[in-house]
């Protein structure tokens, strides 16, 4: 019953609003979210519908309609805002192609998250033998970040593109999917792309050679005149060893397909390239470090569950 | 050098070992049907497995194991790319699932399908082999490339197992084959996840997201959701193991439409409108 008018919810949502914007959800707004639904179903759930929700049965019929929120997203093209809307028509307006973000799904996720915390708090309080325990709570402890860091952190993931032209000026604007471009606060050039080829002609190794650094004309004004000598110095130092366009505090970096690099916060992907250009993203995803700590405990739960299995 | 050329040779030895591990182990059930003073009380998992099934079988793992290692020095890189090469560790682990399927629970069955199955990969990469060039595109030069492939090949060919004792099942349940498919979903989702987890860590390495709701990854989220509905249906069921109840049909067909959703995610998506966006494609066209 509590479930029928959930789903309607849900789906009147999804008729009346459309797809979530997901930058509405930005930290802290998240955060204090995820928080205030954990207390309340820990403060509420000795109630009876509490006790429902962490029911065995609530735990299937979650996994039942995530299974068909998946298959919508696997049985239908996903496509960008900008591409469903060429689409048109009532399924596109309602979000059908880009169904991660509808409310129907969102809901889904939550329900799994408000199952699986109850349901780790009841096991916690059942005091068996933590030897046989373990790949529980593992597995299940760690979805649980899992979970959270990527649903409620998905809001605060920065993704920025850039287009380096070969032996171009340096840049320090970058581009968002959607959106105003964003000021990185210290420039990017491209130094050389190489591309090396095995024997019979394909490729076997694309490297983008990036210089990064601060750009000159900046924060020149707030700076004691010994802090304006010193730049100076490297800039020339910099011009000599010939990077003079980015003059003050460059560092070369070499991102390679598998191998991101890292600065100021960003990780940076080489994404494409063409014949004199290529494109770099830069990301910032605060939540990372949670996602992959959950990760790393369902991949020992898994492996905890596989080796029980042997012993049986 | 061994390459793909002399690949006919391994095949057929192995697809020959197999045949014969899988007639050893099915008439040793039917002589131990025919003895009065044990068959009627005699649950498969007191039979003794056939030494020599196992010992066949076991060689022909070796023959194509030998044929990959071979093949793997001849490309200088993991054959774990193509179709073809995936097929050749379908084939390779379908026989590792199905010998220890045999030899714990000792169902005698499970050889002649894993030959069957086997034999068609091994035969599609005879007749139709997609011979490949022998280099790795960059996307594919990481460390988590060999595990990740490998564990999920493995998963397949043991989720195979179950989706046949599955189908077996249908027509007639028992507590025995039931418990067979528990431990074999069990088995089978342990290395899905983990085979799914390394995969989210190596996208985070080579595209920056851990997840991007690729139809590959999508429709492998669908397949684990899938097995994983069944562990959870039949959490706190022992007691229901025997009869034919409809829950039972129920769990059985989820085993058996999970394991089409994992034919989806492994070359189905292909097909898909959604899969020339995919980043799961390595074959240059």
């Amino acid at each position: 019953m509590y479930f029928c008018v959930y789903g309607i919810l849900l789906i009147a949502l999804q008729l009346l609003i459309g797809n979530i914007d997901e930058t509405f959800f930005r930290a802290p707004l998240n955060i204090a979210l995820v928080l205030l639904l954990l207390a309340v179903s820990a403060y509420l759930r000795k109630r009876a519908f509490f006790q429902k929700l962490s029911g065995k049965q609530t735990s299937i019929l979650a996994i039942f309609v995530m299974i068909l929120c998946t298959l919508v997203v696997g049985l239908t093209p996903q496509l960008s805002p900008a591409q469903a809307a060429v689409k048109g028509g009532f399924t596109a307006a309602h979000g059908i192609y880009n169904f991660t973000q509808s409310w129907i799904m969102a809901g889904s996720v939550l329900l799994i998250l408000v199952n699986l915390f109850l349901v780790i708090l009841n096991r916690l309080d059942s005091k068996r033998e933590i030897r046989t325990e373990v790949g529980f709570f593992l597995n299940h402890i760690g979805l649980l970040l899992v979970i959270i860091s990527a649903f409620f952190g998905s809001a605060d993931v920065v993704k920025l593109r850039m287009k380096l032209t070969d032996g171009g000026e340096p840049d320090a604007i970058a581009y968002p999917m959607t959106g105003n471009p964003v000021p990185l606060g210290f420039g990017v050039s491209l130094n050389n792309f190489t591309t090396e080829y095995y024997p019979n002609g394909t490729p076997m190794k694309y490297c983008a050679q990036i210089i990064v650094g601060k750009l000159p004309g900046r924060d020149m004004q707030k700076k004691t005149a010994q802090e304006r000598m010193a730049q100076d110095n490297r800039a020339k130092s910099n011009r000599e060893r010939g990077n003079p366009a980015m003059e003050y505090a460059t560092k070369k970096m070499d991102i390679e397909v598998n191998h991101p690099a890292r600065y100021n916060g960003y990780d940076i992907y080489l994404i494409s390239y063409g014949t004199d250009y290529c494109m770099i993203e830069l990301q910032k995803q605060p939540w990372k470090y949670a996602l992959a700590g959950g990760i790393v405990c369902m991949l020992f739960g898994a492996m905890t569950m596989f080796m029980r299995r042997k012993e049986a | 050098m061994i390459g793909w050329n002399e690949f006919y040779l391994f095949g057929i030895v192995a697809v020959l070992l197999w045949i014969m591990g899988a007639i050893l182990a099915i008439r040793q059930k039917q002589t131990l049907a025919m003895r009065p003073e044990q068959s009627p009380a005699m649950r498969p998992e007191q039979s003794p497995a056939n030494k020599y099934a196992i010992l066949f079988t076991a060689a022909a793992e070796v023959v194509l194991l030998t044929f990959i290692i071979l093949l793997w020095i001849n490309l200088e890189r993991p054959p774990l790319r193509t179709m073809g090469e995936t097929r050749l560790w379908y084939a390779f682990f379908m026989g590792i699932a199905s010998l220890i399927t045999y030899c714990k629970w000792r169902y005698p069955w499970i050889l002649s399908f894993s030959t069957l199955l086997g034999g068609v990969f091994v035969a599609l990469n005879i007749f139709k082999p997609e011979i490949h060039d022998q280099t790795l595109m960059p996307a594919l030069q990481s460390i988590w490339f060999i595990p990740h492939v490998t564990i999920y090949m493995f998963s397949y060919s043991i989720l195979g197992c179950a989706f046949i004792m599955a189908v077996l099942s249908l027509k007639q349940i028992t507590e025995h084959k039931l418990k067979a498919i528990d431990g074999m979903v069990n088995t089978g989702i342990c290395c899905l996840t983990i085979g799914m987890l390394l995969g989210s860590l190596w996208a985070k390495e080579a595209w920056g997201g851990y997840w991007s709701w690729d139809p590959k990854e999508t429709w492998a989220a669908i397949t684990w959701l899938g097995y994983l509905l069944y562990i959870h249906m039949r959490l706190g069921h022992n007691a229901e193991y025997s009869g034919a109840g409809t829950k039972n049909k129920l769990l059985l067909w989820i085993v058996i439409a999970s394991f089409g959703c994992l034919q989806m995610c492994w070359w189905g998506v292909n097909y898909l409108p959604a899969a020339k966006e995919s980043i799961h494609t390595y074959i240059r066209q």
